[in-house]
């Protein structure tokens, strides 16, 4: 209702009851049939792709136990053959050297084998790597299956493995120089390895299922809600301009379907009545004045026609102009796309940076690593304020195609960079052209959105982003570990391009925005913002630490810690996912109790203390479990404390927002947390250096600790206004 | 098993190769039939071996005319003098000379005062050098600045290390050597540097050296008897020219004394008679190369100077399986992967 009232300006002025109140039921359903359309289809996604997962459970089970037994056969047969030759020469195999190396090298480049044993003809065992199980062992040392082997061996038959309680075990004979069975060559498959297989898969399709309710709900919001709504709307608005006697816009040009006829019909009955004015304004103004004069004739017509061009706008009958455009609707895919094009490689830009890596003399590994990082966040910082006014005289469709297609450059160029120095430049482009889209994107929901939709609308901007963030590092993860990096950065490409193409296609261009230009950002005024001690006590202790430990840990630390451990890059991408799951559910319900509560340093102090406690998590032990245990405390504590942290600002610095504007000193924390995303990754490193991970997520999170704690001391005796941080929650990117 | 195989070469930073395929190098287009055939005056030390075999195959092989001109110093120094009276008389197109001494009577250490004793206007290629730098033939492997090229044949002690390690790791190595040989003398020096390195004793003993000043077996059960008892792992056979002219006598006694001995000379391992185990360059393959060397110098035109002092980028890593049997001192399994078993 809010966006038709802004769409009709004149309905406003009208003290009729609002004629659009009636079509409004119209867009009321379709938005209620998207409701229903999208519990359908999830309900439907979600029964499907269970049903996919559970099959390619059973699938993968029957499918992945022979490969890796075949696998250990073709191993244990080149195994065999080697050992054939010592013995070749007369050596005995119980006097065999160097059995022990051959095993470990053969479980380091089969992680499966768990097991490696040679059994004498009699079952006793005479080298072995790994402690078989008791059932093991009364299997190997089982007579019997020595020549069971050795016919499944002579008939040519695969050799079955046996399966134990924690191992499938393939047993290989050993023939002496004459061709005597001496002995037997068992391979243990861990059972945990096959769980592993399995357990992967599942994630990996659990996080496909996920990423596809999301990008389902983003494709029907695109057709539905973004094409069919908002067409809805915009014939509505056409028809409210004409109830309101409004004739000097069109409906919307929209195709040859359903819709697009009636709109065909209400814009030639516009053009059409146009027309006639004008042929009746023409006949009255050949009517001349004097004529009624002398005439006493005609007076009456010229009154009518006058009466009607004041109460009644005509326009040019052949005026194309539209009425109202939905601007949203079709920003919301393309942006979709756009960003998740970015979020695509945030599960493992380190480790690409690792594999371009070469030594530099006296600049250590793991700065180098944070830097493509470092300089993405820092074009990020510097550029938004500086774009602003930019996109605004280019135009918001201009400058977002402009940005998108810079980050198409760089994707393909990242995806061929040759060295880190170069993938330096190209990842600088990406935080150039991210920096773009956002100021872009941003601009163009500020310039059409008035005070009322002004919320909900930057909450959909939040929304795109938070759903990018949660779908684009698991499945770039998935991607990176099946396909590789580069072809990632070729999807990426992809997305970034069919974005570019659907916002050139669906996105209207953007008439001048009426609004003043937003204030840039000078130097004065961060100087006089920063001047302001409980603003930069606000930064240094919340604003900056926050954003430090999350770059620093999850764009940073998180990719390489995984991979150190030996997981994938689909494993960092799914605990990045975890992030921003415990964002989009946190963050509204943190915002909401601490309105109710009216406590808002208490939570920005709580948010900060745990996110310090997440990096402590680490301290448990290397595993994967830590990891994650460290992103979702980090997402928890980061939900709850950063709604009121933005609200806060406002808090302590009512007097600077009288005096320079509230978008000034937003802008001026934007950047100083801005700032902060540059120093994570290079805090990061310097700490990894020196202190290896466990010192690296630890003493960020001490850092943090400290930090909270002089937050909570500065801050001890300050009381909020009463403000709701939920609204504040729109301006919180 | 291909990963066994790339994890010692890794680790022993050595590559072992299958017989035949000794090196690869790119020469030049045979010439035919040259007019006058090329005079080459060889010098051996001890009679034929087969890097004056392979020497004079490959020249033959790429259809170069040569007419040879032999002459065996028989190890006696003091014959060669006289050869290079000779060379200078019948000025021939190069000179080929066969291990460290013969080269040195020939061109004379590098900073030898009196150059005018040695050969410096006629073209000279050495095969068998074990260290031409540490012996003064050479400045430097890059260039002899004068007209000497050549080959030398030894691994460095840094990879004949590893390669005994690969084996069985030790920390104590024994070394029996001639003092009286210069090569030898430079050998045992870098040696010692090396095995300081990497923590390893080194158990030195010379042969005994008789009235008339040449070495002599005598005694040498006893001597590495007494290398055993001190603790030695491994004996070290260097190259040496004395162990290798009386190897016949010498491995048997390695064997006697229980010692798993380690050749960086064919000639010590691969004969009839031969000690355990050895990383070697084939002696044919360095006649070869030698050979190759020769060509450029006759048919390219290049000056010696213009050629670097070279070794075979291919050693053989030898295990004489019947040694290994006789002292129940069996080689890694992995080991036959890529060792040549004798």
């Amino acid at each position: 209702m809010k966006l038709i009232r802004r769409l009709l300006p004149y309905s406003q002025n009208t003290h009729r009851p609002d004629p659009v109140e009636s079509i409004r039921m119209d867009v009321a359903y379709i938005r209620k049939l998207n409701y229903w359309l999208v519990g359908i289809i999830s309900t439907v996604l979600i029964m499907a792709l269970s049903v996919i997962v559970m099959v390619s459970l059973r699938m993968a089970d029957s499918f992945v136990v022979p490969e890796l037994e075949a696998k250990a056969v073709t191993q244990g047969q080149a195994l065999t053959t080697l050992i054939s030759q010592p013995l070749s020469y007369g050596i005995a195999l119980r006097e065999l050297v160097g059995v022990d190396n051959l095993f470990k090298d053969a479980a380091e480049e089969n992680p499966e084998f768990g097991v490696l044993v040679i059994t004498d003809e009699k079952g006793a065992i005479l080298f072995n790597f790994g402690e078989p199980s008791s059932a093991v062992k009364t299997h190997m040392s089982n007579t019997s299956l020595l020549t069971a082997v050795a016919k499944t061996a002579e008939s040519g038959v695969k050799p079955k493995a046996a399966a134990f309680a924690g191992h499938h075990v393939v047993s290989l004979p050993i023939y002496s120089q004459d061709r005597m069975l001496i002995g037997l060559l068992h391979i243990g498959i861990k059972s945990s390895f096959v769980n592993n297989i399995l357990h992967e898969l599942l994630l990996d399709l659990s996080v496909i299922l996920i990423v596809s309710l999301f990008v389902a709900y983003e494709i029907l919001y695109f057709i539905s809600g973004g094409k069919l709504a908002g067409q809805f709307e915009l014939l509505t608005a056409a028809i409210g301009a004409v109830i309101n006697k409004d004739f000097t816009r069109r409906g919307p040009h929209i195709g040859r379907d359903e819709l697009g006829r009636v709109a065909a019909l209400i814009n030639g009955a516009i053009a059409r009545i146009n027309q006639r004015f004008e042929k009746l304004n023409l006949k009255a103004s050949q009517i001349r004045l004097t004529t009624v004069e002398s005439t006493g004739k005609g007076g009456e017509e010229l009154l009518s026609v006058f009466a009607m061009s004041q109460s009644v706008r005509f326009g040019e009958p052949d005026d194309q102009s539209q009425v109202y455009t939905n601007y949203l609707g079709s920003l919301r895919a393309p942006l979709f796309l756009s960003l998740m094009a970015e979020d695509l490689s945030r599960s493992f830009i380190p480790l690409y940076a690792k594999q371009l890596y070469t030594p530099l003399p006296g600049i250590s590994a793991e700065f180098i690593l944070a830097l493509p990082i470092m300089l993405f966040m820092l074009l990020v910082a510097i550029l938004q304020p500086v774009l602003a006014g930019w996109s605004e005289r280019v135009g918001r469709k201009h400058s977002l195609l402009i940005g998108i297609l810079i980050g198409f450059f760089a994707f393909v160029m990242t995806a061929n960079a040759f060295s880190i120095y170069d993938l330096l430049v190209w990842r600088a482009l990406s935080g150039a052209s991210w920096a773009i889209v956002f100021v872009a994107s941003q601009g163009l929901i500020l310039d059409k959105a008035t005070p009322d939709t002004r919320t909900r609308d930057i909450a959909f901007f939040v929304g795109v982003i938070m759903v990018s963030m949660l779908c684009g590092p698991p499945i770039g993860g998935i991607l990176a570990d099946n396909v590789g990096y580069k072809a990632t950065f070729y999807a990426a490409a992809v997305l970034s391009l069919a974005s570019a193409i659907l916002l050139y296609r669906y996105l209207p261009g953007d008439e001048l925005s009426s609004r003043a230009a937003p204030k840039k950002l000078g130097l004065q005024d961060i100087m006089t913002v920063l001047a302001n001690r409980k603003f930069l006590s606000l930064v240094l202790t919340a604003g900056i630490p926050a954003k430090v430990i999350l770059i620093g840990f999850c764009y940073y630390l998180i990719p390489l810690y995984v991979t150190h451990i030996g997981d994938s890059s689909a494993m960092a991408g799914r605990i990045l996912m975890l992030y921003a799951i415990m964002m989009v559910v946190g963050v509204p319900i943190a915002a909401r109790i601490s309105d109710r509560l009216q406590k808002r340093k208490e939570f920005i102090g709580v948010g900060l203390l745990l996110s310090g406690f997440s990096g402590l998590i680490i301290l448990t032990g290397n595993t994967v479990l830590a990891a994650i245990g460290v992103v979702a405390l980090l997402g928890v504590a980061q939900a709850i404390s950063i709604a009121p942290q933005t609200a806060f600002v406002a808090d302590i610095c009512s007097e600077d927002i009288d005096r320079l504007g509230e978008g000034t000193v937003y802008g001026v924390y934007r950047l100083m947390e801005r700032l902060g995303n540059t120093f994570g990754p290079i805090l990061a490193a310097c700490i990894l250096k020196f202190y290896g991970f466990k010192g690296a997520f630890s003493v960020i999170g001490l850092m943090l600790i400290i930090a909270s704690i002089v937050f909570l001391f500065i801050f001890r005796r300050f009381t909020s206004a009463v403000v709701k941080s939920a609204e504040a929650e729109g301006t919180q990117l | 098993m291909r990963q066994f195989l790339a994890h010692y070469r890794q680790r022993i930073a050595l590559l072992v190769t299958v017989a035949g395929i000794m090196f690869i190098f790119t020469g030049d287009q045979p010439v035919h039939a040259a007019q006058t055939p090329f005079r080459i005056y060889m010098i051996t030390w001890r009679g034929p071996t087969d890097v004056d075999k392979g020497f004079q195959n490959y020249l033959a092989e790429r259809n170069i005319p040569v007419e040879y001109i032999m002459r065996d110093a028989n190890k006696n120094p003091a014959l060669l003098p006289q050869f290079v009276e000779e060379i200078k008389r019948l000025k021939p197109d190069l000179v080929f000379t066969w291990g460290s001494p013969a080269t040195l009577g020939v061109v004379g250490r590098y900073d030898d005062p009196h150059p005018e004793k040695y050969i410096r206007d006629i073209p000279v290629v050495f095969a068998l050098v074990a260290d031409p730098v540490g012996v003064h033939i050479v400045p430097a492997l890059a260039s002899s600045k004068k007209n000497v090229t050549g080959v030398y044949h030894i691994a460095s002690t840094e990879a004949i290390l590893a390669a005994i390690k690969a084996y069985r790791p030790f920390t104590r190595l024994g070394i029996l050597y001639n003092k009286s040989e210069q090569n030898m003398v430079a050998y045992v020096k870098a040696l010692r540097a090396t095995a300081d390195k990497r923590g390893i004793q080194l158990i030195e003993r010379t042969f005994k050296i008789a009235a008339d000043g040449k070495p002599s077996p005598e005694g040498v059960s006893d001597i590495l008897s007494d290398i055993k008892k001190s603790g030695a792992e491994w004996l070290l056979i260097g190259p040496d020219s004395y162990f290798s002219s009386i190897v016949d006598v010498m491995a048997p006694a390695v064997r006697e004394a229980k010692l798993p001995a380690f050749a960086a000379v064919e000639a010590a391992v691969m004969g009839p008679e031969g000690i355990l185990a050895g990383l070697v360059c084939k002696y044919y393959s360095v006649g070869q190369f030698t050979g190759y060397k020769a060509e450029q110098i006759l048919l390219g035109k290049k000056a010696p100077a213009d050629i670097p002092i070279e070794t075979l980028n291919r050693f053989s890593y030898v295990v004489r399986i019947g040694v290994a049997k006789e002292l129940r001192f069996y080689p890694p399994v992995s080991m036959f992967n890529y060792a040549e078993i004798l």
